[in-house]
């Protein structure tokens, strides 16, 4: 894979000294792989767990008329959803559980995320 | 010391080995909204592979998605290090699309839009710490650093023991006081930043040598 000097540009095959000793042309000694594709590895990271998309998920569940469900002592809501676009976080669940529990609205209306609640239980 | 002699340091190839047991590490960027996470991650991103990362943004919660920059390669005098930067999303305890109507003149569905995904943001940024083999915790040295969010934060790091270290960032603006963040988290080192203006990076890459190594 060759290699591009970050300070001038310049373009380097892949094994050759300057790589090592610093680029000929402007001194520089730091150089980035050119990928043959698209010439960055740069990349929207694929969600190490359930993330991206999961509350608008929860709501088109409860939207449905999911049954409320009850929690279980213990439970934790990580997210409140306290009016349309506003939203109340439990940073200290998030970080604490796998599963994430959605409170929508009024008192005691709740969404669990299946995924993440069963990933708990494989886990533990 | 500068960034060059880091590299030659004989300590650096067994960096890696010695602390995570492997030859490339994941770093994640972390911090509340609008600390200046993407304008730091593309400082970094920038002095190691000459390109940015993603777009930075006065409005909080530009970045919504985390972003992985992999196998960044800095090379010298036969010593290489390894790195992916991931950077996440600001993380918050609430969001209220009402910010984003009053404050920056957004119609109401996209301010809804953008608060919702902001929300998922914060999850998948809590996601992220699972894969994370150490962490800078940005913080805006012009606000009171000692809130929930990154006292929370702070605290399931220790818990999980990983490798952690406080950047003081924004400190070219008036009414920065990194000492603040120094008095609020004694117990972990604080590096000062503006990752705007490219104050501080050299020492935040000494650093992270210092107390990961």
């Amino acid at each position: 894979m060759p290699h591009q000097c970050t300070g001038c540009d310049t373009v380097y095959p892949n094994g050759t000294e300057e790589i090592l000793s610093g680029c000929p042309e402007c001194g520089w000694n730091r150089f980035r792989y050119i990928l043959e594709e698209d010439g960055s590895d740069k990349e929207a990271a694929e969600p190490a767990g359930d993330g991206g998309g999961i509350i608008g998920e929860l709501e088109r569940v409860h939207e449905s008329g999911a049954e409320a469900l009850t929690l279980r002592d213990g439970d934790i809501e990580s997210v409140r959803v306290l009016d349309e676009g506003s939203y109340e976080i439990n940073v200290a669940s998030l970080l604490e559980k796998e599963e994430i529990i959605l409170s929508i609205g009024e008192a005691g209306r709740y969404v669990v995320h299946l995924p993440s609640a069963f990933r708990e239980k494989a886990d533990g | 010391m500068g960034l060059l002699s880091w590299l030659k340091k004989p300590t650096l190839s067994s960096w890696m080995d010695s602390f995570f047991g492997k030859q490339k590490a994941s770093i994640g960027i972390y911090g509340p909204p609008n600390a200046g996470k993407t304008t730091l991650a593309n400082r970094i991103v920038k002095d190691l592979a000459g390109e940015e990362m993603g777009p930075a943004s006065p409005i909080p919660h530009e970045t919504r998605r985390a972003m992985k920059r992999a196998d960044l390669t800095v090379q010298s005098n036969g010593a290489s290090l390894h790195l992916d930067i991931v950077d996440t999303p600001g993380i918050a305890t609430k969001i209220d699309f009402e910010e984003f109507v009053t404050d920056f003149e957004m119609k109401d569905e996209e301010a809804k839009d953008r608060a919702k995904e902001a929300t998922e943001g914060v999850i998948e940024a809590i996601n992220w710490i699972n894969d994370c083999d150490a962490v800078l915790l940005v913080m805006d040295s012009t606000k009171d650093p000692f809130n929930q969010a990154n006292v929370t934060i702070i605290g399931n790091m220790e818990a999980r023991k990983l490798p952690l270290l406080i950047v003081a960032n924004k400190t070219d603006q008036d009414g920065a006081s990194p000492q603040r963040i120094m008095d609020a988290f004694p117990q972990h080192p604080v590096v000062q930043t503006s990752a705007l203006e490219g104050e501080g990076i050299e020492e935040l890459y000494e650093s992270m040598i210092h107390h990961f190594g």
